[in-house]
């Protein structure tokens, strides 16, 4: 794999300095992995652990829970996918395998790097900067931490008080607070990327234009990573995909609690994967040897199961946890030729900004095509073309036409509108609920049009105000439509007309009633 | 930043309207480096004369959306391509009246004399081929010089930057004959000629300073391949004229504040759609030539483009009622009330969602006033000419059929809340003179405060000249430009 960049020079030292950081993130690990490891044994009685597995019936709860951990991974695709897909495009296939690489690389490898080899790998397959990739990794993790934070606290709410114990509530509160602040953070690139990266101009504009440069475009990038939940409807597919993700992962460790013939009981299920995977977020060895078996083993000693039996547990959901990822992950390695040392560079090599390249041609906003209309959108222009489109042949493709054109003008106004005109939206559908009993797109469309009418068209000015843009957009784009235009009696297109018109010559002003 | 030939210039030029191109043409023409930034693309003729929703996506900013918030909200568009929105106005051509140039060197000290800018005018008409029009008045500008003529009012047929316009009723979606001298047509491939380099697709996010000097913008670029680029040019001037809103937009993007974005003005515009007995041909016409100024400077009747979309929009105010009318399309036309627009807005940089700015306009009781009487008059011009009915677009008013019918809009207001107001005309946002306490720039447009930073286009406008404004930018353009080079 080559550096993301085609214009992004090497620095010098850079190289010498990672390094040196590298070997100190391995080493700290490799203690932290040690020291949680002896926590975990020291008072282990390894024949009853022996025999813990020994009495396991792997059969059939380790297959069904190593299936539900990979669909997992295959759901991280997707969303990677998604995320990336503002300014990228990548296949499914591709999307979970930048993934799954993450994961087995951070199996392989110390302090997390395989973060950086999946950003990296994103850069590459998509075309996107390396710090871009970066960004939406991370995004990723954030969003992980969130939904775990939600899933603990859910596992920690249904258990008994008893249960209740100090360094579970510690944990809750500690980890509320660190990805609280990720996520406000990540919501304030989300909201104002423009005033972020603004702020960052502006302040390191007194620095040498190197530096400047630098920090300004890993700014941008890294805002740009997150530009996919600007949309609230994409957001919430975003945070549907987590939870789908983390269920997923849950799914691995229920199914092998009846391995260890304990109950099969979704709330400690929770419980052991969101301890455990908030624990090895503490730097550890490869594959988080040490700090995974610790927290899993403590989740379940917690709720009054023995260390022996949560220790056997820990290392079974480790080994389902370790072996099929790294294995996918060796394959996606073996099939992409990637380069593992080329890769852990990249993220030194965020480049200055670029130059202007002549002859070069750069795609302006209106080339953007008209956006998929949702189906309030639709439904909503549906109810504002005029009845006579009903007998027009070609009705289904004006409509859509009229949607697709209405969609993306309603996109292209300021921020602050669009959220006003959502809030409208919102109070159109919940007084169309209020009135008719179901929901505006579910409305037939006589009476939907008469309703339509009446905010668009009626004596209530908020009403009028709030349909004033849809209104306008649509019938300009059903008049427009050849298919209409053919019905007025109206050339489709002035071009056509251009060279049978009159070509009128010039003269000096005059008065019209002089 | 590596050393290379083409992330420096002497001058760069930011936006290429009527302001930007003169600026870059005049200056290349004497000998200086000159880059061009456009944010919005490059089209060709065959591009040109699309139907309305492809030209808006096309060729305007944030396709049309722009609307200017305020009490009552007016619908404001501009052009976002290279030439800026010489490429989808009308081409009407006007200089500077006399008496405006007096109130804005009263007001701000602007340092232009009585005759200071009839060269740069006549320079201007000469390459723009400015003129009337010989033949027949086409049916919608006939009858408005009938309704004119009754009325007693004077009229003239105003002058188009449109050399052997062929009628082809494009002009807000380019004109697909080249009859129009929009920027691209005209100035750009001259100054290109010259070695200009003009760049389109390129948004520039902030003016870089450092030491009371502008060193350079930070431009937004996409790829072909769907990937947003960062560039940053290095240049010994900068003149920005990205125009009214966007202007004072950027400014305030890199941090340079003094008075600037306080002072918008508009030229506020209701429309009225006229149905004659006869057919007025206006969808393969082109618009009414003639504007009434016998109320100038408070208020102007003229024409407005037309499109079978366009009047579905006028008339959508009471749509219920007026829908029927688009089977008469072949009988309609439309005009406006244009007034003067004395209130004042503000321009600003979002500082929520993705780049893009808000603007607003309070209308003051003055426009309110000049808006209901000029409905009033338009009206009764309109019915006088032969008009069958009017359909204004004001909700719950209207249709008048005879004369009379809308007198009482001589004394009262038309409701705030019932208006639906457009506009195409901004300025003053970043105002010049010698007024340092009043103006953004000085009289040369000049940056306060920057020495190498220069305004020209219609935000440095001290306040509404009440007629089409693409000739004063022009003017002042040429004249700063000339001056520039003088002392460079």
């Amino acid at each position: 794999m080559t550096a993301p960049t085609p214009d992004a020079p090497p620095l010098e030292g850079a190289g010498a300095h990672s390094k040196g950081r590298r070997v100190a993130f391995v080493v700290a690990g490799l203690l932290s992995s040690a020291a949680f490891m002896v926590l975990a044994i020291r008072r282990l009685s390894f024949a009853d652990v022996s025999h813990a597995f020994a009495l396991a019936k792997l059969w059939p709860w380790l297959p069904i829970g190593i299936l539900s951990y990979l669909a997992g991974h295959v759901v991280r695709g997707v969303r990677c996918r998604r995320l990336a897909s503002g300014e990228a495009r990548l296949t499914r296939t591709t999307a979970t395998n930048v993934v799954v690489l993450g994961y087995a690389v951070n199996n392989i490898l110390p302090a997390r790097l395989g973060e950086f080899a999946r950003a990296a790998m994103l850069a590459e397959r998509s075309g996107l900067p390396f710090p871009q990739g970066l960004s939406i990794t991370f995004l990723e993790r954030i969003l992980d931490g969130v939904v775990m934070l939600g899933l603990l606290a859910v596992a920690y709410f249904s258990l008994p008080q008893g249960m209740h114990h100090g360094w579970l509530s510690a944990t809750l509160q500690i980890a509320a607070a660190v990805f609280l602040l990720a996520l406000s953070g990540v919501l304030a690139a989300v909201l104002a990327p423009s005033l972020i990266l603004r702020w960052t101009s502006r302040l390191s504009q007194l620095l040498a234009p190197r530096i400047h440069d630098r920090l300004v475009r890993v700014v941008d990038q890294a805002v740009r990573g997150v530009a996919y939940l600007r949309e609230p409807r994409a957001a919430l597919s975003i945070a549907g995909l987590s939870l789908a993700v983390w269920l997923c992962e849950a799914g691995l460790f229920l199914c092998l609690l009846p391995a260890f013939s304990l109950s099969f009981d979704p709330r400690l299920a929770l419980l052991a994967m969101t301890v455990t995977n908030l624990g090895i977020l503490v730097p550890s060895s490869p594959g988080f040897i040490g700090p995974f078996h610790f927290f899993c083993m403590r989740a379940l000693t917690a709720v009054g199961i023995s260390e022996a039996t949560g220790f056997g547990y820990a290392a079974l959901v480790h080994l389902a946890f370790y072996v099929p990822i790294t294995l996918w992950g060796v394959g996606i390695i073996v099939a992409y030729g990637f380069k593992l040392g080329a890769n852990l560079d990249a993220q030194e090599s965020a480049s200055p900004l670029g130059l202007l390249d002549p002859g070069q041609r750069f795609v302006a906003p209106g080339e953007a095509p008209d956006p998929a209309p949702s189906a309030l959108t639709r439904a909503l222009c549906e109810a504002l073309i005029p009845e006579e489109s009903d007998q027009l042949p070609e009705r289904p493709q004006v409509l859509q036409s009229c949607a697709a054109f209405t969609a993306g003008q309603l996109r292209a106004l300021p921020f602050r509108l669009r959220v006003y005109f959502a809030v409208g939206l919102l109070t159109l559908r919940v007084a169309t609920l209020l009135r008719f009993g179901r929901p505006f797109c579910k409305l037939d469309l006589e009476p939907r049009r008469r309703w339509v009418e009446a905010w668009a068209y009626g004596g209530f000015s908020l009403g009028r105000a709030l349909l004033r843009a849809p209104r306008s957009t649509t019938l300009l784009a059903y008049y427009e439509h050849p298919a209409v235009q053919a019905t007025l009696g109206v050339a489709p297109a002035s071009r056509a007309a251009a060279s049978d018109a009159v070509i009128l010559q010039l003269k000096p002003g005059r008065r019209a009633n002089a | 930043m590596r050393e290379a030939p083409h992330d420096h210039t002497q001058i760069l030029v930011i936006g290429s309207g009527a302001g930007g191109s003169t600026v870059a043409y005049e200056l290349a023409r004497r000998g200086f480096e000159v880059v061009v930034l456009e944010e919005g693309g490059q089209f060709e003729l065959s591009d040109y004369g699309q139907a309305a929703p492809i030209a808006m996506r096309q060729m305007y900013r944030k396709r049309g959306m722009t609307p200017i918030l305020g009490g009552v909200p007016i619908g404001y568009v501009e052009g976002c391509c290279v030439g800026g929105s010489t490429e989808i106005n009308s081409g009407f051509w006007h200089r500077t009246p006399p008496e405006v140039l007096l109130r804005w060197r009263s007001q701000l000290g602007l340092d232009v004399g009585d005759h200071e800018l009839d060269e740069h005018f006549d320079w201007a008409e000469r390459e723009l081929r400015v003129g009337v029009s010989e033949a027949e008045w086409p049916p919608s500008t006939a009858a408005f010089a009938r309704g004119a003529e009754a009325m007693g009012w004077s009229a003239w047929e105003v002058p188009r930057a449109a050399p052997g316009c062929k009628h082809t009723n494009a002009c807000a979606s380019g004109c697909p004959t080249g009859a129009k001298q929009g920027m691209s047509r005209s100035l750009l491939p001259k100054a290109k000629a010259l070695g200009a380099r003009v760049i389109g697709g390129a948004r520039v996010l902030r003016l870089l300073q450092r030491k009371g000097r502008v060193e350079g913008a930070l431009v937004r670029v996409h790829t072909a391949d769907g990937v947003a680029r960062l560039l940053r040019i290095q240049a010994e001037h900068v003149f920005v004229c990205c125009g009214p809103t966007e202007t004072p937009s950027l400014l305030l993007r890199s941090g340079i504040r003094y008075h600037v974005g306080n002072s918008l003005r508009v030229h506020p515009y209701l429309k009225v759609a006229a149905r004659f007995p006869e057919a007025m041909s206006s969808i393969s016409s082109v618009l009414p030539l003639l504007q009434v100024k016998e109320f100038w400077p408070d208020l102007s009747f003229g024409g407005a483009f037309f499109g079978s979309g366009q009047v579905a929009m006028t008339l959508s105010d009471n749509w219920p009622a007026n829908q029927a009318q688009m089977a008469n399309l072949g009988q309609l036309a439309q005009y406006y009330v244009g007034v003067r627009g004395t209130g004042r807005g503000w321009v600003r940089p979002t500082a929520l969602g993705e780049d893009a700015t808000l603007v607003r306009y309070d209308l003051s009781k003055d426009d309110l006033r000049h808006l209901s009487v000029g409905l009033a008059r338009l009206s009764e011009l309109l019915l006088r000419a032969g008009a069958d009915e009017l359909f204004p677009s004001v909700w719950g008013v209207g249709p008048f059929k005879r004369p009379g019918d809308a007198a009482r809009w001589l004394e009262e207001r038309l409701p705030k809340r019932a208006l639906s107001l457009v506009t195409v005309h901004a300025f003053s946002s970043c105002p010049m003179g010698e007024r340092q306490d009043l103006s953004a720039a000085d009289s040369q447009g000049r940056v306060w405060g920057l020495e190498n930073l220069y305004l020209a286009d219609a935000s440095v406008l001290p306040d509404s000249p009440g007629v089409n404004p693409q000739g004063t930018v022009m003017a002042l353009a040429r004249r700063n430009a000339v001056a520039f080079a003088a002392t460079h």
